[in-house]
């Protein structure tokens, strides 16, 4: 019965980012197909302007898209009107956090494969395939004479592995957020204000924490470039988790005994 | 449409009344069989329970028989339906009787009127 | 268990205010009871709480003697005051919704009610009307072969015509292993369709009873002893 949340809650998403995704494709499309006309033109200079300004927009557009995407939806199936069918689901809150937070890292990630296969829409060709491949080998290059050898590939899984905690980390810090903001009267107010709550304590925790532990920054400084690297991600990766932890137990506590649907 | 009840005496009562007066009129022939409990409380739109109540009350009269996992079927006694049309007609006339003699109506007024009326 | 629900003790406040004040409540299995009483007396926070939307601050519920969670959940049926369908859907997909969540889904009830009433499955839901809506949420909700069913103020702001078909859906799908309470202020439009009674005054309750007893005890109508009670 899970599957079954996941499976509506993509649906969800999906139904708001493939026509998005589409237009994007069609954009770019565009944008590819008018650069392949050469004409000397005022007015062709002028459609083939807006068209890449549009596809432009729509590009930085989707990402900010997804995202508030994401957060709208939270707000929608569970502290909206549709709330009082959600929480009358046979599940617990916490199946809910879950599902909705993996589905919105999921659908960061293919908001930005979407981006990228506009980008293969505009540029892509022998060429370009060639030039990208040629300079991928060179930077792998330079990384493994850098880092040591083979440990490049290790590198760029740590960082998509820290890129995908802190992804969940903001997603899950603004269903806290929400969480938290429900109980009050104005609940999107409630919302804002303690996102910003929670912002600055964090950010207050992270500074008394850097400056009581000088030792880590200097470890990190002092290693060898990888050893370093190896700081550095484990120190973003435990900071990230521990975020993600705790907006989850927040987040749980809040929906599951502060419940306050209007 | 669901039959209609007032507010002044216990719901299964009248439903009482109202199967009774199905009965002695032949709206529900005798010996034929009964709709079940949920579907005249339905019909009726009350309680399956308050209907299951009237019809256990009408069966102590022995208007209604219940056959073994059957269903209920209207009595086939004739003689007894006889006895509940004598017993409504009497006990309504005698509540018509009583309103026309506080009024001082006598005898012969009211057959007269009586036996102008088109039925 | 022949209790559907138990209720002990039942305590909730609002920032200091007290909505619900030391409810005792059994309610047995087959009953269709009437939670009674004016606009604000705790009805609905008493329904939300049964349906595990808002925990109470003391007490102890049982619902099937269980404890109220995802358990309790999936066998208790509720239909809210408003509206909650997703506008995006469309009636089938509220269907398919409802039967992916809901092991006591009933899709043939819902089929015939759907044809009963004439409406449109690939219609999406936004494009309804406000009473048709009300109609396809109360399908569902009746679709499903639940122990509790949970109706607030089901027939509040509806015509003539549809109050009878609700009741008559209510009726049809009475169930002896089931219970049905209806929470509403249009007293004597239900009350015959009622077993039991419970009223609350205040966040207190004031009487808990079956429908015989009360008219049998007091002479009237629910409908009229209510006013008596709640006269202002």
């Amino acid at each position: 019965m899970l599957k079954k949340l996941y499976k509506h809650e993509f649906i969800g998403l999906y139904r708001v980012l493939l026509p998005l995704y589409g237009l994007l494709f069609a954009l770019s499309g565009a944008v590819r197909l008018l650069s392949m006309i050469d004409v000397n033109n005022k007015v062709y200079d002028y459609i083939n302007g807006l068209t890449v300004g549009l596809t432009g927009i729509m590009a930085v557009g989707l990402m900010f898209a997804s995202f508030v995407l994401v957060i709208v939806n939270f707000y929608k199936s569970l502290l909206g009107k549709q709330g009082y069918l959600t929480f009358s689901l046979p599940f617990k809150a916490h199946s809910h956090i879950i599902c909705k937070a993996v589905c919105g890292a999921v659908a960061a990630v293919t908001t930005i494969i979407a981006e990228f296969i506009a980008l293969v829409i505009i540029f892509g060709g022998y060429d370009f395939f060639k030039e990208l491949h040629i300079f991928f080998k060179t930077v792998f290059k330079t990384a493994n004479d850098y880092f040591g050898t083979g440990k490049t590939t290790l590198i760029c899984t740590e960082v998509v592995i820290c890129a995908l905690a802190v992804l969940l980390s903001n997603i899950l810090m603004f269903f806290a957020a929400m969480a938290i903001g429900q109980q009050f009267k104005n609940k999107v107010l409630g919302a804002i204000l303690s996102y910003f709550g929670i912002y600055f304590a964090i950010q207050t925790v992270m500074t008394v924490i850097m400056s009581l532990v000088p030792r880590i920054l200097d470890g990190i400084m002092n290693s060898a470039p990888f050893a370093a690297t190896q700081k550095y991600f484990a120190l973003i990766f435990v900071i990230a988790a521990i975020q993600v932890i705790g907006y989850y137990l927040v987040a749980n506590y809040f929906l599951s005994n502060k419940l306050n649907l209007e | 449409m669901a039959w209609e009840f007032n507010g002044k005496s216990p719901i299964f009562k009248q439903i009482n009344d109202i199967i009774i007066s199905k009965i002695i009129k032949g709206d529900y022939k005798s010996g034929e069989k009964l709709a079940s409990v949920r579907d005249l409380a339905v019909e009726a739109g009350v309680n399956p329970n308050t209907m299951q109540r009237a019809l256990s009350e009408i069966e102590g009269t022995g208007l209604l028989t219940t056959l073994r996992g059957d269903g209920r079927y209207i009595t086939e006694d004739k003689e007894l339906i006889g006895k509940f049309r004598q017993r409504f007609i009497e006990e309504s006339t005698a509540e018509f009787l009583g309103k026309m003699r506080a009024l001082d109506f006598s005898k012969d007024e009211i057959i007269s009127i009586i036996s102008k009326i088109n039925m | 268990m022949d209790k559907i629900l138990e209720c002990r003790g039942l305590n909730k406040a609002y920032n200091g205010f007290p909505a619900l004040n030391n409810i005792n409540l059994s309610v047995a299995k087959g009953r269709i009871v009437g939670l009674l009483g004016p606009n604000g007396s705790g009805k609905t926070t008493l329904i939300k709480i049964l349906t595990g939307l808002l925990t109470p601050n003391t007490g102890e519920i049982l619902i099937d003697g269980k404890q109220i969670g995802p358990e309790t959940k999936s066998i208790v049926s509720y239909l809210p005051d408003h509206n909650f369908l997703a506008p995006w859907r469309t009636v089938d997909g509220m269907v398919k919704y409802f039967a992916d969540f809901y092991t006591d889904f009933d899709m043939s009830r819902a089929d015939t009610m759907l044809d009963n009433l004439g409406i449109d499955r690939k219609a999406k839901i936004k494009t309804l009307s406000k009473g048709t809506q009300e109609k396809v949420a109360l399908i569902l909700i009746m679709s499903r072969r639940a122990k509790l069913y949970l109706l607030d103020e089901p027939i509040a702001g509806v015509d003539p015509a549809t109050r009878d078909y609700i009741l008559r859906t209510i009726l049809s799908n009475y169930d002896s292993d089931s219970t049905i309470i209806i929470s509403t202020h249009l007293i004597s439009d239900v009350e015959q369709v009622l077993s039991d009674v419970v009223m609350i005054n205040t966040g207190n309750l004031v009487v808990a009873d079956t429908v015989d007893n009360l008219r049998e005890k007091t002479g009237k109508s629910v409908d009229e002893y209510f006013r008596e009670v709640f006269r202002c």
